[in-house]
């Protein structure tokens, strides 16, 4: 307790005899509050042109999928809201390529490709990308799976698509063409977490033994991380030219990753665990049949609770699994009837936890981030040895007198 | 059949969806991209006007928005400013024309608060000397900044008017965006730490050494050494034209053929090695007569230190 007063009354004093200099910064400008107006607007129409292109998509998806006739084991690629007869020949080749490489598919699942067409989106002039993603439908006679995705007419004639947008939409649908219809445990497990782990076909073409996620951190990051106000005054114009906040932000623990990534990292195989299963909050405007976008595009960044909250898993973990453990044991997991840690367990021998750690460091490691941190994942807590302080304080006290001794020996005529 | 049944079962799951409706989201998206125009189109309507503030002796100033409320100081000090080395004197005959703004922001649509300010010089007819930098906001925060930022282009301006001679000379400009505390101080930094002959005999006061250390004269000498940088010149310049009070500006330009020594002696009314000297007595007159560290600075240094060592001893922990 004692060291808590002292503590306060250090940093209080300090602060003060900061802040209580005669050299005043300037005033902090306010907000515009009329463009300050406009930004919320702007926010509110992004979100609602993005809900909108989603419900839109889907009620597409659903009535085309009820007249189209759809071959067993084989996708349907169709257009949406274009001319008769316009294909998207970029589509085509893609889904073709994830097919031969898929080998034999289960003929049980159908899948629908829908390139739907994004003119009218545009129509606001927003900027806004819009839903890519999978109609995932359960309790049918056979499982249903849509692949949807926005394409634009092009001058050639034909139907132009973001492939890296269909292949993220295609990779749950591809999923359910290998293995099958997930059973319940896995099926439950995608459904409340919009299957944001099933995003990428990295294991139909990469090495195993070759890192996937670009780069990215393991945990999607959920807000970022910046400087507040305005740079050029005062205290924080010091701080910018000091470098501080970027080192900071590179030597500090991976904050937008959330606390339970970081206690996972640092050995919680429990919190390990809950980053897999625990499900990130349902974003109310949309079904939950339709799968997970990017937190940046349905408004979940920078939310207060961001740093609490279980973010989800970055979008090639099932990807990773199949590509370490195999498709055999993984088929073995994804139809499993049991509860995904258990089925883990029995499909692997090993616990979830310790896996998605292994995962998680390996992937931390691989970061952009990671090359200005020391060799482990994350360092939380106290690093600095007790006798560190008096160390620095008389090494600090040793330049000042230093410093101040050569300042009066200058002679400047 | 089997479609049927699908596509059936599809639709009646869809139902109980009623409130995630999609036309009910794209009536949204319309109606908040309507109200988006409208906030637009208000802000741009008043940011558009630009009105008439003030006038003074020749000088015209107009803003829009929110830099009404401080035109009329900008103008004071503006004027003030320049009445301290080009009195009355304008870049041309026909007038000037400087016009500052910003506010135009991507994050948030189009184009959608400019913002400026003028400054006119009259008659400020259709082929006066104009000038229309596009600044950041902050630049424009406050009078004084915003002054400031006004005598830097009118600087150049005057410049573009002045003889070849002396612009090849000066190299850099006036600099008179810099502050005058400003750009004396790093005068007199170079002043004093220049390692050239010919520069610490300026320092020592032999106005033969500024001569050739400021590029007026040259000496004879092959080991003189190297010369100022260009700021120092125009601290020079400007001494010069302080120095000469009302119509030195027009002696410094006057004189067709004239050298930079000539032109310099010319606008202050003394001989240059005269103001050479004077020049050089005003920038020793500004060195430091303190240590750079005092008392408090280190014990807030240290303090801080203490501050930090605290927090990474344990005041808080993870977990």
């Amino acid at each position: 307790m004692l060291r808590w007063f002292a503590a306060t009354a250090l940093v209080l004093g300090a602060l003060y005899a900061t802040f209580a200099r005669p050299a005043s910064a300037p005033e902090e400008p306010r907000p515009d509050p009329g463009a300050q107006r406009l930004y919320d607007l702007s926010a509110g129409q992004r979100h609602a042109i993005r809900v909108w292109s989603a419900l839109a998509a889907r009620d597409s998806a659903l009535a085309r999928y009820s007249t189209a006739v759809i071959e067993k084991g084989q996708p349907r690629i169709m257009a949406s809201g274009f001319a008769e007869g316009i294909s998207s020949p970029e589509a085509e080749a893609l889904v073709r390529q994830r097919w031969t490489a898929l080998g034999a598919p289960d003929s049980s699942v159908r899948v629908l490709v829908m390139v739907y067409n994004e003119a009218e989106f545009d129509s606001l002039r927003s900027q806004v990308y819009p839903y890519s993603g999978a109609l995932l439908v359960r309790d049918t006679a056979n499982d249903v799976c849509v692949a949807m995705t926005p394409g634009s007419r092009t001058p050639r004639g034909d139907i132009d698509v973001v492939s890296s947008q269909l292949d993220r939409a295609l990779a749950p649908c591809l999923l359910r063409a290998a293995f099958g219809a997930p059973g319940r445990g896995v099926r439950d497990w995608l459904e409340r977490t919009r299957a944001a782990a099933a995003k990428s076909n990295a294991w139909l073409h990469r090495h195993p033994d070759s890192l996937d996620g670009s780069g990215q951190l393991p945990w999607e990051p959920m807000y970022q991380q910046a400087r507040a106000g305005r740079p050029e005054t005062g205290l924080s114009s010091l701080l910018r030219n000091l470098a501080a906040f970027e080192i900071a932000v590179m030597t500090a623990p991976p904050y937008p990753m959330g606390s339970a990534a970081l206690r996972c990292l640092e050995g919680n195989t429990a919190e390990c665990s809950r980053t897999v299963l625990d499900s990130f909050p349902l974003q109310e405007s949309l079904p939950g049949d339709l799968t997970f976008s990017h937190s940046w595009e349905l408004g979940r960044r920078n939310r207060p609770d961001a740093l609490l909250s279980v973010h989800p898993i970055g979008d090639w973990f099932l990807s990773d699994i199949i590509r370490m453990e195999g498709r055999e044991r993984f088929g073995r997991f994804w139809k499993s009837d049991q509860p995904v840690e258990a089925a883990f367990q029995d499909a692997f021998g090993r616990d979830l936890g310790g896996w998605t750690r292994d995962w998680g460091v390996r992937q931390r490691s691989g970061s952009w981030e990671a090359r200005f941190t020391p060799a482990k994942p994350v360092t939380l807590g106290v690093t600095l040895a007790p006798s560190s302080t008096l160390l620095t304080l008389g090494w600090t006290a040793a330049a000042l007198l230093l410093a101040a001794w050569t300042a009066r020996r200058r002679q400047v005529t | 059949m089997s479609r049927l049944v699908i596509g059936i079962s599809l639709f009646a799951l869809a139902g109980p969806v009623t409130a995630q409706d999609a036309a009910a989201w794209r009536d949204s998206a319309y109606r908040l991209s309507a109200e988006m125009q409208r906030v637009r189109d208000s802000l741009r309507q008043d940011d558009s006007q630009t009105e008439e503030i003030a006038r003074r002796s020749g000088l015209v100033v107009s803003a829009t928005g929110d830099y009404r409320a401080l035109a009329e100081d900008v103008l004071d000090r503006f004027d003030a400013a320049r009445r301290r080395w080009f009195g009355s004197a304008l870049p041309s005959p026909v007038g000037f024309r400087i016009t500052l703004r910003h506010g135009e922001s991507w994050s948030i649509g189009r184009s959608s608060r400019p913002q400026s300010v003028s400054i006119a010089g009259l008659p400020d007819a259709d082929d006066a000397f104009r000038r229309a930098p596009f600044d950041a906001e902050e630049a424009l925060g406050n009078a004084g900044k915003a002054a400031q930022r006004f005598l830097g282009e009118y600087g150049s301006l005057m410049m573009a008017s002045a003889p070849a001679a002396i612009r090849s000379w000066l190299r850099a400009g006036l600099l008179l965006d810099l502050g005058v505390e400003s750009r004396r101080e790093r005068a007199m930094y170079s002043l004093v730490t220049g390692v050239g002959k010919a520069q610490r005999a300026c320092v020592q006061g032999d106005a033969a050494g500024c001569a050739h250390a400021l590029g007026i004269r040259r000496s004879g000498d092959p080991d003189a050494g190297g010369e100022y940088y260009p700021l120092v010149r125009a601290d020079l310049l400007l001494a010069a034209l302080e120095q000469g009070g009302e119509g030195a500006w027009s002696r410094l330009i006057g004189n067709a053929g004239a050298s930079v020594e000539q032109r310099l002696a010319a606008a202050a009314g003394i001989p240059v090695d005269t103001l050479l000297l004077r020049w050089r007595d005003g920038l020793l007159a500004l060195q430091p007569d303190r240590g750079p560290l005092d008392l408090s600075s280190a014990g807030l240094i240290l303090g801080w230190s203490a501050v930090i060592l605290a927090a990474g001893l344990g005041i808080a922990r993870w977990g």
